[in-house]
């Protein structure tokens, strides 16, 4: 996704990173199959994909909760090892999708935000003028520090989340459907919201959703995922403009419009795949109206097909290759 | 684009001072409590009979140890003896005062003991490999397959008769069920997203246990505990009925029912007066705990 010249400023990189859920009966999932993705500084990168396509896994390992079987993450130019430090804790933080499981019901707003700088080591009253002062700057009271997460409302509650995660002055923010639990007004309150954190505070985020237009509202990059992969990247004016793989034509094709008079059947039929037992070749063949022998014989890799707009894709052939072969 | 930018960055509303107190789920629940009548009715009777129990010298002139052949069973209502005497002319009065004493702390001392031993057992189960989980809970089940009482029995039996070791008894009839109550407390919440949130901190066990787990798998565990109040209390008289519990002279309700027994037909009255204290009592502990269960079900989250 980037040249050697932006790598300097790459800030989060992930390099073909593999997870695999083992079941009960000895039946695996594979849930993140090889991806490679990267976030420069101050940056957002959207990923998009159905529920179950390896998003929150994926958001997971980049914040150290799920360990990848294989692949690398590095931050800032250096690999994180598996056990995190203090300070690869600090720097990246996370944003849970739904408001009321992530905090705990028996801890008030300000014990939940201020653990994190506690475990620390900071003392009970820097704790409690961080915590009043991280309240502010997320849109809330510095007096709902006291308050217990019944008291709050989705939205308060969604702030409290961003708060705690804000607590050590991290440097990449994972947001997990942040929003996606919330009504529409209050999404766009917390999308403003975060948005102006970004400028503020100079963060990157990785922001996961379903939805394709919060995606596009927040982000720098987009990349787009299907059963643990991803098929497509770009930025989102190219994706949303002249989306290339089939997959993500069809994203875009299911997106409900104002004023269409007429539905359109659907562009793919059927459901995802098992990951239990995943498609060979590419892994949207089973659903591509294009799809051919060679999708099912060998995987397509992410190939740069136009101004750092990527595609896995048979449909694109390397246009390097396409180039030599010619000549 | 800045525009749009600003627009939106007003359109964040920032929240005002709130308006309502700040209430923690305890209060809450604390709240809810008082406003249930019979719930109240029943905390009432038990603190008259905790608080009578405890300041029975106060109440009564008569040692509930001293005999007085002459007036062996005398009727309810007696002069002098308000509840009458026993068989053995022991005033009724101070010995029901006193007998609440150990029949309380046998409805008490058990649970309090079973909660914290399950509550240890329990999380130490939810949070450890399948292995270790495993060997804790099928102990667990071994205790769990015999019926109480009989349990009670035989390991009160085993220690020798004795009012502590009949509340050690109790305390581990009472263990298996509150061990797996908190085990399967544990194990729900080990894996929501404010305990992952909380370790991706870098806080260590015993702070994630203290901060996140605890105070939500006490939750459960206190709504179960206190529906067996009544049951301990009801144990463990019934053990002393058995002699496998207090000693005589020592006044309990369970073994006063035993030895009045003989004296049914005699003096009907005075001779179900424990029984009627014991039910009385379970019967408290029984809707308090119902009243308290009810506070604690009602909840936003």
């Amino acid at each position: 996704m980037s040249g050697p010249r932006d790598k300097e400023s790459e800030l989060l990189a992930v390099a073909d990173l593999h997870k695999t859920f083992r079941l009960r009966g000895g039946r695996e999932a594979s849930a993140v199959d090889g991806v490679t993705m990267s976030v420069a500084a101050g940056a957002t990168l959207g990923i998009v994909g159905e529920s179950g396509c390896g998003k929150s896994t994926l958001a997971r390992m980049i914040v150290g909760l799920v360990q990848p079987d294989r692949g690398r993450i590095s931050f800032d130019g250096k690999p994180l090892p598996a056990e995190r430090s203090g300070e690869a804790r600090r720097d990246i933080q996370m944003v849970f999708q739904d408001p009321y499981s992530a905090l705990n019901p028996k801890a008030s707003v300000g014990d939940s935000v201020g653990l994190a700088l506690r475990v620390h080591g900071h003392d009970r009253a820097e704790t409690r003028r961080r915590v009043r002062a991280l309240l502010d700057q997320v849109g809330l009271h510095a007096n709902h520090a006291s308050y217990y997460p019944h008291q709050l409302s989705g939205g308060q509650r969604q702030r409290v989340n961003i708060a705690r995660a804000l607590a050590l002055d991290p440097r990449l923010v994972v947001c997990d459907e942040a929003v996606s639990a919330l009504d529409k007004s209050v999404q766009a309150q917390i999308l403003a919201l975060l948005r102006e954190l970004r400028t503020e505070k100079n963060l990157s985020f990785v922001f996961i959703s379903h939805d394709l237009n919060v995606v596009e509202y927040m982000s720098d990059q987009v990349a787009v995922m299907y059963l643990g992969r991803i098929v497509e990247t770009g930025t989102p004016a190219q994706l949303y403009r002249r989306p290339l793989h089939p997959y993500t034509k069809a994203l875009l094709a299911s997106v409900p419009q104002l004023g269409t008079k007429v539905r359109e059947p659907p562009v793919v039929d059927g459901d995802v795949p098992s990951p239990l037992d995943p498609p060979s070749g590419c892994r949207f063949r089973t659903r591509c109206p294009h799809a051919t022998e060679i999708c099912a014989a060998t995987t397509p890799r992410l190939e740069e097909h136009d101004q750092g707009q990527r595609v896995a894709c048979h449909l694109y052939p390397p246009q390097g290759e396409a180039h030599v072969r010619r000549s | 684009m800045t525009a749009v930018e600003s627009s939106f960055a007003e359109a964040a509303w920032h929240s005002e001072e709130p308006a309502v107190s700040p209430r923690s789920y305890w209060r809450e629940v604390g709240q809810r409590y008082v406003r249930n009548v019979s719930g109240m009715v029943a905390t009432g009777v038990l603190a008259v009979l905790v608080l009578s129990a405890i300041f029975a010298p106060l109440l009564t002139g008569y040692d509930p140890g001293a005999s007085d052949p002459l007036h062996r069973l005398l009727p309810v209502g007696s002069s002098g003896h308000l509840l009458g005497t026993d068989e053995l002319g022991r005033d009724m009065t101070a010995r029901l005062l006193y007998g609440g004493r150990t029949s309380l702390l046998n409805g008490f001392v058990p649970v309090l003991g079973a909660t914290v031993a399950g509550l240890a057992l329990g999380m130490w189960a939810g949070l450890s490999r399948p292995l270790t989980s495993n060997v804790i809970m099928r102990s667990m089940d071994v205790l769990y397959a015999f019926p109480a009482i009989l349990l009670a029995i035989s390991i009160s039996t085993s220690l020798g008769p004795g009012i502590s070791n009949a509340m050690i008894a109790t305390t581990i009839i009472f263990v298996p069920p509150v061990c797996r109550i908190a085990q399967a407390a544990t194990r729900e919440i080990a894996v929501k997203e404010y305990v992952e949130a909380a370790r991706m901190t870098g806080a260590g066990t015993v702070r994630l246990v203290r901060t996140q787990i605890l105070p939500n798998v006490f939750t459960p565990v206190a709504a179960y505990a206190s529906g067996l109040l009544g049951i301990s209390m009801i144990i463990a008289a019934s053990l002393s009925f058995l002699g496998l519990g207090i000693q005589p002279p020592t006044p309990e309700w369970g073994f006063m029912l035993q030895s009045l027994r003989g004296s049914i037909y005699g003096a009907a009255i005075v001779a179900t007066l424990p029984g009627a204290m014991i039910f009385l009592t379970s019967i408290a502990f029984n809707r308090m705990s119902d009243a308290f269960q009810e506070a604690m079900n009602v909840r936003s989250s």
